[in-house]
């Protein structure tokens, strides 16, 4: 809020040097875009808010505070005497959520990605924290928690808009460049580098095993050489497996994975549990509330198996329609980074789609047992603060390149490196 | 791979290359959309195609059928008197996890209950979820243990099997464990009746094995078990029982059995066993005073035997009660063994040969019934196969056929050896000529009670007796009418003036037969000191009502039923004559009976007062 206070502090001032430098390559808006005068304000998104975007979500979010209160009713009834206990938590950060959601669409993300390296740095500097300070808190052998009085940030979910916004700030300056990997890929790869040891060492390999695959989606996607990349998923293989095999707990996971009824009611109990809470709910779910899963069988039910949560007490249909929710929702924020001239909201944009989809298809993934057992969260439903407050702020950002005057075809035209705009291949 | 081979192959592609690649953004969805597929279509396999089979498997774990007991079944003697019944008892449990100290909560609880605290400590450091402190414990006892206050240790109500008349019939009823099943006498032989149906209950559990709030689902109420009404007649079971213990001390005997049986419905008035057994502490009793000996134990049955033989050559028409047999000498020559009188008789008469237990003339008749003949019989009065009495554990007795005979078997047979039959055997076979020739099957229960039922209504032996009185007829035959109109009046004369003179009641007449069966000893002959003393007889012998058998097991004090089982079957008898409300008879019905005059056996009974009169029968 202060950041922002500053913001519309220098604009009412008419600083008009400081906008000129926002407006700036290479994008080079024209000068009738009026944007900059006044930042946040709802003539920037006149065209309204995507529907498309805000639709799923408000459905993902609803869905979650419902699925939350039915998952995490006995646990919070058992740990903290009161039912409703993650309920309102979880719909305090729905609303923290949606505030952060609507600064960051009312705000053109120009303005926002000047502020990417202060956010990149204090992402960092909470990663530290967590590790190194008396704040940093620890569960069942993971360091991943700051606590600050009554509240618990968890920093990693903060890192996931900070390299999302790194790297949109920083790849379209490369150019052509992006295909050397000394000029183009290493500033990248340097700093998601420094952000994975940090991650590594809470230990939060699922996270950093996400961001690692989001930020070569982008890479990809910002038109890295395939080489490259092919090259760096070499090299990563010995060390994953150097970081699975020598933790007793991953590769048990791992085996486990391979064959989750070799021991059903040890190693494979979590993966079996998902199975029997889907077979449960079967195609109409046993009905909201009624699923026996969450009564401590399946481990965290509220955040890392929500999904299964949903199998049971919604059923395949319920499944079905959340998964068709977060397609929507990804598909539009890539059909949004297509369309948008600008590279750094075009990469914003598929940076938000490739989180938000990798994170909702891995989560999926390990529900069902396709994917070996990685806790994350389901963005938008699963219970938690860090989660959703920077799940919104990706959503909010995403709605900001949304917003109809970046489609313009001026905009486009403006746009010297497309030279294909607006068709759609 | 194309597009990429593409994108490298020429320069000339970069110029036109938009950065970023709508194609790769492209490409990549299509990717992440596949993945989507793949879990969309492990999900429909999930929850539709294996669906099944895993919700039956999540059932498993979330509900557990538990059974919701019926209330058993009471058992009644025949004036509804209580035998058995269920009484709620409190039963004290502990749920270690939530103990806390579990020694301090072994200590205090053992102090309590008076048990080893180390093996209750032990006991409750267990892995199990759910430990019984005491079962059907009384009220204060738990009480106590609740008032301790401990975390985690809690009551359920039990139902606890109570014999309200301690020991009498304790063989009889038999009793049921702790889980409520019956274990022997009429709780096992009707514990499907007695049980009722269990009802069935699904309750949901969570991973942590508790009962969870999520409720319970009733499948099926509980059916109360049905009341059962035992022929017994408590009081005369009782009187018979304490006869039977005085008897049994008197002559210093190991054991001792006593039946009192109705003569035509069969009904089973009383059946008891010495040593006594206290179905209340079953767990404690000597396996061989649990035993219900009238119809688990087989012995030789001796002399009470001969009526038999005797039987098969009335029947068989080569003697009469008055024909001459040569008992001369007190030995016979049967194959290579000799068997001898007690005492040395002349020429006596079939009647007199069974009044002296003769074995010599007991054996000259078989001879000349034949062995065929004599084992026809002998099957025909139901030795040798079960009655079929309501009682579980029944013997069928020994008896080989005459293909398995040796030289001495005709003899031996003849006297009640070489054979073995349950008392109640013995008493079937009495009954047979008591009421006319006809082989009842005894029964312990009437029948199971009915609402509307009344005390006194149900078990009168007037109305039992008239309403079966029609069934007779339809049994099957041991020996014809005559027959045994012969055997009764023979039988009398025992009592009269033979060996069976002490089982003699003023008033009554009185017919029966002494056995003294020598047992087998360990080298397989017969021992000199152990012997079974029995008699059975029937009275009043005018109209037979009830058939009476005794016997004794190794009594010392003497030698020969006449002064051991005979004053015994006395005073069971005189017992049943009060009890029974059997009316005394004119003196000079012996007379009357002997001239052929056909006997009542349907005599009114009930009304008039029982007093022993002076005269003995016939005089």
């Amino acid at each position: 809020m202060m950041l922002l206070a500053q913001v519309r502090f220098r604009y009412h001032r008419g600083d008009r040097a400081a906008a000129a430098r926002v407006s700036s390559p290479p994008t080079s808006a024209p000068a009738r875009d009026r944007t900059f005068d006044f930042p946040i304000r709802w003539s920037t998104i006149r065209g309204g808010l995507d529907p498309w975007i805000v639709g799923p979500v408000f459905v993902l979010l609803s869905l979650g505070l419902v699925m939350v209160f039915s998952a995490s009713a006995f646990i919070a009834e058992r740990d903290y005497g009161s039912h409703g206990h993650y309920l309102w938590r979880q719909a305090v950060f729905a609303l923290i959520g949606l505030a952060v959601m609507a600064l960051a669409a009312l705000v053109d993300y120009r303005v926002t990605l000047r502020f990417t390296y202060p956010l990149v740095v204090l992402v960092l500097a909470l990663l530290a924290l967590v590790l190194v300070s008396p704040f940093g808190h620890a569960v069942g052998g993971a360091r991943r928690w700051l606590v600050v009085g009554n509240m618990t940030i968890q920093p990693a979910e903060f890192a996931k808009p900070a390299l999302i916004l790194y790297l949109a700030q920083l790849l379209p300056r490369k150019g052509a460049a992006i295909r050397s990997f000394s000029q183009g890929l290493l500033p990248a790869l340097i700093v998601l580098g420094v952000v994975l040891v940090l991650l590594l060492l809470e230990p939060d390999l699922g996270t950093a095993l996400l961001l690692a695959g989001v930020v070569v989606a982008i890479l990809v996607a910002a038109g890295a050489w395939l080489p490259h990349v092919a090259l760096l998923g070499l090299l990563s293989v010995p060390v994953l497996l150097g970081l699975i095999w020598n933790v007793a707990y991953r590769r048990r996971r791992l085996l486990t994975f391979l064959d989750p009824w070799a021991d059903p009611s040890d190693a494979g109990f979590q993966i079996v549990q998902s199975f029997l809470a889907f077979a449960s709910g079967g195609a109409w779910g046993v009905g909201l509330g009624d699923g026996r899963q969450k009564l401590f069988f399946l481990p965290e039910p509220h955040t890392d198996f929500i999904f299964s949560v949903i199998g049971e007490e919604l059923g395949l249909v319920g499944t079905i329609a959340a998964m068709a929710a977060v397609a929507v929702l990804i598909w539009r924020a890539v059909a949004v980074a297509r369309r948008t001239a600008d590279p750094r909201g075009a990469l914003l944009a598929f940076g938000v789609a490739a989180l938000l989809g990798g994170q909702s298809l891995i989560h999926m993934g390990v529900a069902v047992g396709i994917l070996p057992t990685k806790g994350l969260p389901l963005p938008l439903v699963s219970y938690g603060g860090s989660s959703l407050t920077a799940t919104m702020l990706c959503i909010g950002l995403l709605l900001s390149v949304a917003a109809p005057r970046h489609v313009s075809a001026a905009d486009s035209a403006a746009d010297g490196l497309s030279v294909r705009a607006g068709r759609i291949t | 791979m194309r597009a990429w081979s593409a994108r490298n192959g020429s320069a000339a592609a970069d110029t036109r290359q938009h950065f970023p690649s709508r194609r790769r953004m492209t490409l990549l969805a299509v990717l992440w959309s596949l993945g989507m597929l793949a879990v969309a279509a492990k999900l429909v396999q999930l929850q539709v195609i294996e669906a099944d089979v895993l919700a039956a498997r999540a059932r498993n774990q979330h509900e557990r059928l538990i059974a919701l007991p019926a209330r058993r079944g009471d058992i009644y003697d025949r004036g509804l008197r209580c035998l058995a019944a269920t009484v709620s008892a409190p039963s004290l449990y502990a749920i270690p996890s939530e103990l806390g100290d579990v020694q301090e909560a072994a200590r205090q609880i053992a102090a309590v209950l008076k048990v080893d605290r180390r093996k209750l400590a032990d006991r409750l450091a267990s892995s199990s979820s759910f430990v019984w402190l005491k079962r059907k414990t009384g009220k204060d006892e738990a009480g106590r243990i609740l008032a301790l206050g401990l975390p985690g240790v809690g009551w359920l109500e039990e139902n606890l099997r109570s014999y309200p008349n301690g020991s009498v019939a304790g063989q009889v009823i038999g009793f049921a464990g702790v889980d409520n099943v019956g274990l022997e006498g009429l709780e096992l032989r009707h514990d499907a009746l007695l049980t009722g149906s269990q009802g069935r209950a699904l309750v949901g559990r969570d991973a942590l094995q508790r009962a969870f709030v999520v409720g319970q689902w009733l499948l099926s109420e509980p059916t109360a078990g049905r009341d059962v009404v035992a022929s017994l007649d408590v009081v005369l079971q009782y009187q018979t029982e304490k006869a039977l213990a005085a008897a049994a001390l008197k002559e210093q005997a190991v054991a001792g059995t006593a039946i009192v049986m109705d003569v035509q419905t069969g009904e089973l008035y009383a059946m008891a066993n010495y040593p006594p057994f206290d179905p209340n502490a079953f767990s404690g009793a000597r396996p061989e005073s649990r035993r219900n000996r009238a119809v688990t134990d087989m012995f030789e049955p001796g002399s009470t035997f001969k009526v038999v033989a005797i039987a098969a050559a009335l029947e068989a028409g080569v003697v009469k009660a008055e024909t001459m047999i040569d008992a001369a000498g007190g030995a016979i020559d049967v194959g290579p063994h000799t068997f001898h009188d007690w005492k040395t008789f002349g020429n006596l008469t079939v009647a007199e040969v069974l009044a002296n237990s003769s074995n010599v003339g007991t054996i000259r008749i078989a001879q000349k019934a034949g062995a065929e003949q004599l084992y026809r019989t002998i099957r025909r009065f139901g030795f040798g196969s079960p009655t079929g009495v309501d009682l579980p554990g029944e013997a069928a007795g020994m008896l080989a056929p005459p293909g398995r005979w040796s030289a001495t078997s005709l003899g031996a047979i003849a006297i009640g050896q070489e054979i073995s039959a349950t008392l109640l055997q013995s008493a079937v076979a009495y009954a047979a000529i008591a009421n006319g020739g006809y082989l009842v099957t005894p029964r312990m229960t009437l029948r199971a009670l009915d609402e509307g039922d009344v005390a006194g209504t149900l078990g009168s032996p007037v109305t039992a007796r008239r309403a079966r009185a029609d069934a007779l007829a339809n049994l099957p035959r041991a020996i014809s009418e005559p027959v045994a109109h012969q055997l009764q009046r023979m039988l009398c004369a025992v009592v009269d003036d033979g060996t069976g003179a002490k089982a003699a009641i003023a008033g009554y007449s009185v017919g029966g037969k002494t056995g003294t069966a020598q047992k087998v000893d360990s080298e397989g002959g017969y021992s000199m000191t152990r012997s079974v003393a029995s008699f059975v007889g029937f009275l009043p012998a005018q109209a037979p009502r009830v058939v009476v058998a005794v016997a004794l097991d190794e009594p010392r004090a003497h030698r020969w039923a006449s002064s051991s089982a005979a004053p015994l079957f006395r005073d069971v008898a005189w017992h049943a004559i009060t009890r029974l409300r059997i009316p005394r008879e004119p003196a000079n019905w012996q007379t009357a009976g002997l001239s052929g005059t056909p006997v009542s056996r349907f005599s009114a009974l009930g009304d008039a007062p029982c007093r022993p009169g002076a005269n003995g029968c016939g005089g």
